[in-house]
């Protein structure tokens, strides 16, 4: 963490947790990867919730919990997966709103019980160090903001943003909703490459199950896959957030945030951007299916939330 | 795949298609390889400096250029209009960039796959080394997952890239090869590829990519020198600086 005369709160407990941004922005032709929170969506709402700007760095919990506590009040926000919040062991507390909470509190963010990523946004946003203007990890330079146990996590003392009105957490109800139930629905583009490979209807026929092996580079899934008929050599090209790549039979791989930008496997498929966000709250085991959708329904989906983003801020200022 | 159009004059040979609602891939389809890649580049920097803001990012590589852009202002058909204009405009401002490229000495040590890979081409160890280091070879794209991209000498034959990617252990500076594409990989630690390692170089290639000023640019070349396992500690932890200019 970044020191000098920020605030801070005291790290009592953490299983893995990172700072995160919306990743890197204009590197890419000196091949820097994107990376950045998996959930975009539940990020910015963290912040906007705080008043911050929508990229501020904010904390990434990914399948566990977080304990903290602040000599200070603090208004802080927990978006994404469902969790537990409770606030000196007995109080609970809402995730997707802005909580202030007296000094000296204990404030518990349980693992989540749907859904597989959670964000704890702080006013003005995590101080952390950077790389190439973010402070997302990128684990192949061996750069990454952990929040450790025992550590400290700073944030801005100066002023800060105005927090949400209670209650503006409804405007993310619908994305919630699509936590929920099994299987999950992904909606996907197919591509010209799908005619590289043999029975693409079972894309759309199957339920896949997401495997342990996933992380935030990619989304493993097994199941009954579409088989690639063109084995030709495909030279390495740069490759969508939401690719579908089936390297082989049986495995189905969708390239999240954290995915190297070149690859070489054909793309039959792409996942539409404002459901990206869904594939990155699933939890090994999940079931899923993907919906083929066209270019208008998923402008639509990206729309949706983009407006919901700009509700919340009550305002225009909100970009991507 | 739909049909490659050609741009107004002739001068360059492409292909458009979306992928998802906010992308565009433009496909250079020129019979040069070297024409193919500097398309591909001087489209992305003609992008950049028009500084529309609907334009996220564009990733250029080999032979193409990815344009990531906001699906919430343009559509795929507004974008490749967009891509189609550009490619009817040429400007030689546009391969300035190329002017200023440097060739760099890479210290390799073979081994690792490299007498299954001889054998699979038909020739010796030692000619698959002949080869590699008998000139140059040009960094055609970079990735903090592929590391240094180049096409390979065309006097070596396609090496198939793994039909299926394999998790393995990977070294920082490993010299891979995946059918005509070779390149020099950046990190350690498991990791899932289908390329194929034929030797390593003790160039901390990764720290040249913590530094946005550092080598290696896009453009310049790598001539492998090989050495013997026995002279890798008198290279290892050598910056790139000190191990010298070729050209």
């Amino acid at each position: 963490m970044i020191v000098g005369s920020n605030q801070s709160i005291r790290v009592i407990e953490s299983f893995g947790a990172v700072v995160q941004d919306l990743g890197r922005f204009g590197y890419e032709k000196g091949g820097i990867s994107r990376s950045g929170a998996s959930d975009v969506f539940s990020a910015r709402f963290a912040n906007l919730l705080l008043g911050n700007t929508t990229g501020a760095p904010c904390v990434e919990l990914t399948g566990a919990g977080l304990a903290f506590e602040s000599e200070r009040e603090i208004t802080f926000s927990v978006t994404g997966g469902v969790a537990e919040v409770r606030v000196d062991g007995d109080v609970r507390v809402p995730q997707w709103e802005a909580v202030t909470v007296p000094p000296r509190t204990r404030v518990d963010i349980g693992a989540p019980v749907t859904g597989y990523r959670v964000y704890l946004a702080l006013p003005g946003g995590v101080r952390a160090k950077r790389l190439y203007g973010s402070v997302s990890p990128l684990p192949p330079l061996g750069f990454a903001n952990d929040v450790a146990s025992g550590g400290t996590i700073e944030y801005p003392a100066g002023p800060v943003g105005v927090p949400a009105v209670p209650g503006a957490g409804a405007l993310a109800e619908p994305f919630r909703a699509r936590l929920g139930g099994s299987p999950h629905r992904i909606g996907v583009l197919e591509t010209e490459q799908a005619g590289m490979f043999e029975g693409m209807e079972l894309l759309y026929a199957n339920e896949f199950t997401m495997s342990p092996r996933s992380n935030a580079v990619g989304a493993r899934f097994d199941g009954d896959t579409p088989v690639r008929r063109d084995l030709g050599e495909v030279v390495s090209r740069s490759v969508p957030i939401g690719s579908i790549e089936i390297p082989s039979a049986g495995e189905l791989i969708a390239l999240l945030r954290g995915r190297f930008i070149t690859a070489g496997y054909p793309v039959p498929a792409v996942i539409a951007k404002a459901d990206i966000d869904t594939v990155a709250q699933l939890r090994p085991g999940s079931r899923t299916s993907f919906e083929r959708i066209d270019e208008t329904e998923a402008r639509y989906r990206l729309l949706d939330q983009e407006l919901a983003l700009r509700r919340l801020t009550g305002s225009e200022r909100v970009t991507p | 795949m739909s049909s490659p159009s050609r741009s107004p004059g002739g001068l360059r040979e492409y292909r458009l298609e979306p992928l998802g609602e906010s992308y565009v891939l433009a496909t250079f389809t020129d019979s040069d390889a070297d024409d193919r890649w500097r398309h591909a580049h001087s489209i992305c920097r003609s992008l950049e400096s028009m500084r529309y803001d609907a334009v996220l990012s564009v990733y250029p590589a080999y032979d193409s250029v990815l344009i990531e852009y906001d699906a919430a202002r343009i559509d795929s058909e507004g974008m490749c209009r967009i891509v189609e204009g550009l490619t009817a405009t040429y400007s030689h401002a546009d391969e300035e960039w190329l002017s200023a490229t440097v060739t760099y000495r890479l210290p390799v040590c073979f081994g690792f796959d490299l007498e299954a890979i001889a054998a699979e081409l038909d020739m010796s160890p030692s000619e698959l080394i002949e080869l590699e280091a008998s000139a140059p070879i040009r960094i055609r794209c970079r990735g903090v997952g592929g590391g240094l991209m180049m096409l390979n000498h065309s006097t070596v034959p396609p090496v198939s890239r793994l039909a299926s990617p394999v998790i393995r252990e990977t070294h920082g500076g490993e010299f891979n090869l995946a059918g005509v594409q070779c390149s020099i990989g950046l990190s350690s630690g498991r990791a899932t590829t289908g390329w194929r390692s034929i030797g390593r170089t003790p160039v901390d290639v990764a720290s040249e990519f913590r530094r946005p000023t550092a080598s290696f640019h896009l453009g310049d070349s790598v001539r492998l020198d090989p050495i013997t396992a026995d002279a890798w500690a008198e290279h290892e932890g050598r910056p790139v600086a000190t191990v010298g200019v070729a050209s």
